[in-house]
């Protein structure tokens, strides 16, 4: 079992030398996807992983045999040797006793018959390296070697018996001719041993090495089985890699969609293909070039917002934007982008961009948005005329009951022209700058209150003496009343609303304050995140008017909105017009007032930093600001004892 | 109601888009009864530091008046509707800061001939013509 971690180690790495082998960033983007756990790659390697771990056990166990077999064979083979020297001792001793020395033949010939005895029936010897161990030897197999032992051992017996028949026949003559044919005898057997032992050691390591060879040429064979078995699961694992890439690539080249890669300094590490298609550019020519290059140059503001909003943002986080592309041949491609932020991924290492082409809903969204400008122009030139005769009515009217059936006829007309105002602004068709000069500033906050169903409400305060560029006049007074009819309709109808304004350091700031309830944080969050969030108009539009009116205007203007809780519970809504939209008045003397006690220009930022992007939520889509049915038009009656003495202005 | 940019119809933005009801908060019933057109209006002298806390027509309206100036009149040179007029003016009297004098009569209302004759002189007239 130890060969399995390595098999599997090595699995892994083919897959990822496979994974990684990708040069594009889609090709680094492959191993986001299960390769291992594919089925159909699972059946196909299935076989080969045992064959390849029966391999390597089997590799492992032949090498513990020779190893093993090698030792026993060195040990054999120094025994068998001894042998000779303990014979040749052995004869020397006996001669010894014979010639009268000090010697014993006795201790000698147990030494002798040792080794032959353990080597044809097993047992233990001392062990070479010495220190008293012993070792154990196996009983010798091969029959060769048997017979040489057996003949050794005869011959050893033999020899003793002559040795035997010496040292009993005590201190001889020399000359006695038994005695010499016994050591003549003894001589020869002696020799006879050493050539017999000689050829069993030779018997022996003739035997171990041809089983040595066998099982080295066993384990060569099993080894480069094993290499060819290797090769095959790195073969097949890199071929399978190779599909799902390749498969994943035909995906990604075959889609209509973009799929871009951004690095994090906003240049275009991959493109897909189909870019050719979609753009009419090669996806070699856009890699290394800025986004920002082929993005509309009306568009780049809030592309880059996105983006870079997203780069801060967490990772995993997405993002969405539209924006137009700029096609090979000049033309502009209306695009809608998805984009991640995998920045935090080493193998993508940016941003990726899944761009879909909207043109074709772009110009589906222009007719409509041409039929809806249409419509409209004609019911607000109606309307234009409608209210011009009630102000002639009301002109010469001193009936009060008549001209206060006028002022009613008079604000349902006004609110009339509001809402078709608001519809050309939702069909997004430019419309002809009607006014050119700049208006006060009062006025147009005055405009605003007028399009309000609860105007007698609202109560406006110390606006400063300016004015207004006269193109910008009537988007700011519809964008106000939305502002003021969310305060209006969700706040009590015994409480005001009040509108006040002071200047700040990068233009003016309007503030519209109700007394209602209020928003709790996370309401207000959720609003202030909608408001920042970019516009996406789509069926929704009409359910949802006041968010899109506002978002339009103010993008169109470069204004921003943002939602503030009261101290005392109500919300205040800012708005803050850039500076380039008001000019101080002074043309108007005789209604210059002087500024209120207690409005100061105040030295903060009134808007947060994050306010980035102008856009409404409208409250009424905030259900826990329900809490009481909106006020209803009150007449003006009711209104006149609440107003005695409280001049609207 | 000046200013406001001049646009093709000659009209401004403001007298566009400004509309009469929200001087008054859609009030058009005057507090004084006795509001006709001819009603003299003067400012209270030494009421100008008061100005302040006053809206933008009643200041208009305060300083117009520093001289008797009648309802009809200011209506005109303010460019205000009659009706919001009256009750503009009505209210500043309440406060105090406008006087009215009513113009004496020179006849006597009993003094005045019945409206039936006067309809019939009327009648005859457009006969003869």
């Amino acid at each position: 079992m130890r060969s399995s971690p390595p098999a599997e180690a090595g699995a892994a790495s083919a897959t990822q030398r496979t994974a990684a082998g990708g040069r594009s960033g889609i090709g680094r983007l492959v191993p986001r996807l299960p390769i291992l756990g594919d089925l159909r790659l699972g059946r196909r390697l299935g076989w080969l992983i045992p064959v390849l771990i029966v391999l390597v056990a089997a590799i492992v166990g032949y090498n513990a045999r020779a190893i093993d077999q090698q030792r026993g064979s060195a040990l054999v083979v120094y025994t068998a040797a001894r042998q000779r020297a303990f014979v040749e001792r052995y004869t020397m001793d006996v001669l010894l006793v014979v010639d009268g020395f000090q010697a014993d033949p006795e201790e000698s010939a147990e030494d002798v018959r040792e080794p032959v005895d353990v080597l044809l029936d097993g047992g233990s010897v001392r062990a070479p390296q010495g220190g008293g161990a012993r070792v154990e030897i196996a009983p010798a197999r091969d029959w060769r070697v048997r017979r040489k032992l057996e003949q050794d051992r005869r011959l050893i017996d033999e020899l003793i018996r002559t040795g035997d028949r010496l040292v009993a026949g005590g201190r001889a003559d020399p000359q006695d001719p038994q005695f010499k044919a016994n050591v003549t005898r003894l001589r020869v057997l002696s020799a006879q041993l050493s050539s017999v032992s000689n050829d069993a050691v030779r018997e022996i390591t003739q035997q171990t090495e041809a089983s040595l060879s066998r099982l080295v040429r066993i384990e060569i064979a099993l080894g480069l089985l094993g290499v060819l078995a290797a090769l095959a699961l790195g073969l097949l694992l890199r071929r399978a890699g190779a599909e799902q890439a390749a498969q994943f690539r035909s995906l990604v080249n075959n889609s209509s969609d973009l799929i871009t890669v951004l690095a994090p300094d906003g240049t275009i590490a991959y493109q897909s293909p189909s870019v050719q298609r979609m753009l009419g550019r090669r996806p070699a020519d856009l890699v290394g070039t800025a986004l920002g290059d082929l993005v509309h140059p009306d568009d780049r503001r809030d592309v880059s917002v996105s983006l870079t909003e997203l780069v801060e943002a967490a990772p995993g986080a997405t993002a969405n934007f539209g924006c137009r592309l700029q096609h090979n041949d000049g033309s502009w491609r209306h695009v809608e982008s998805i984009c991640t932020n995998l920045a935090d991924d080493p193998r993508v290492h940016g941003l990726v961009l899944n761009i879909r082409d909207v043109t074709e809903q772009a110009a589906l969204r222009r007719s409509i948005g041409d039929l809806l400008h249409n419509l409209a122009r004609r019911s607000q030139g109606l309307v234009d005329r409608q209210l011009e005769l009630i102000d002639e009515l009301e002109r010469h009217e001193v009936d009060p009951d008549r001209l206060q059936e006028l002022f009613r006829m008079d604000h349902l007309a006004t609110r009339m022209r509001r809402n078709v105002e608001n519809l050309i602004v939702l069909s997004g068709v430019d419309q002809r700058r009607r006014w050119s000069e700049s208006v006060p500033l009062r006025d147009v906050v005055e405009a605003a209150v007028a399009e309000v169903e609860e105007y007698s409400r609202v109560q406006v305060v110390g606006i400063h003496d300016l004015t207004l560029a006269g193109q910008a006049a009537s988007d700011v007074a519809h964008l106000l009343a939305e502002l003021v009819e969310n305060a209006t309709s969700f706040s009590s109808p015994t409480t005001r609303v009040e509108v006040s304004g002071s200047p700040t350091g990068s233009g003016y700031v309007l503030e519209i304050e109700d007394h209602g309830i209020g928003m709790s944080d996370a309401e207000l969050a959720e609003a202030n995140r909608r408001l920042a969030a970019p516009l996406a108009a789509d069926v929704a539009v009409s359910r949802m008017m006041g968010f899109h009116v506002v978002g339009r205007l103010a993008a169109r203007h470069g204004i921003r909105v943002q939602l503030r809780p009261c101290w005392f519970g109500g919300v205040a809504a800012l708005v803050l017009l850039p500076a380039v939209l008001v000019g101080s008045a002074g043309e108007h003397p005789a209604m210059a007032p002087p500024v209120p006690a207690g409005v100061m220009v105040s030295p903060e930022p009134l808007l947060l930093a994050n306010t980035t992007q102008s856009g409404w939520q409208p409250r009424a889509h905030l259900p826990l600001r329900r809490h009481g049915a909106p006020a209803p038009n009150r007449g003006g009656d009711t209104d006149a004892a609440a107003e005695a003495g409280e001049p609207v202005e | 109601m000046s200013g406001g940019g001049a646009d093709e119809g000659g009209r401004t933005w403001s007298r566009h888009y400004r509309r009469p009801y929200t001087v008054t908060g859609g009030r058009t019933r005057p507090a004084h009864d006795d509001l006709e057109l001819e009603t003299l209006v003067q400012t209270v002298t030494g009421i100008d530091e008061q100005l302040a806390g006053l809206g933008r027509e009643q200041r208009s309206i305060a300083a117009l008046c520093r001289e008797a100036t009648s309802v009809a009149e200011i209506s005109g040179r303010l460019d205000l509707l009659v009706g919001v007029t009256r009750v503009i003016v009505g209210d500043m009297a309440l406060q105090g800061v406008v006087v009215l004098y009513r113009p004496q009569a020179t006849v006597a209302d009993a003094d005045l001939p019945p409206v039936e004759l006067l309809e019939r002189v009327l009648h005859g007239l457009k006969n003869i013509s």
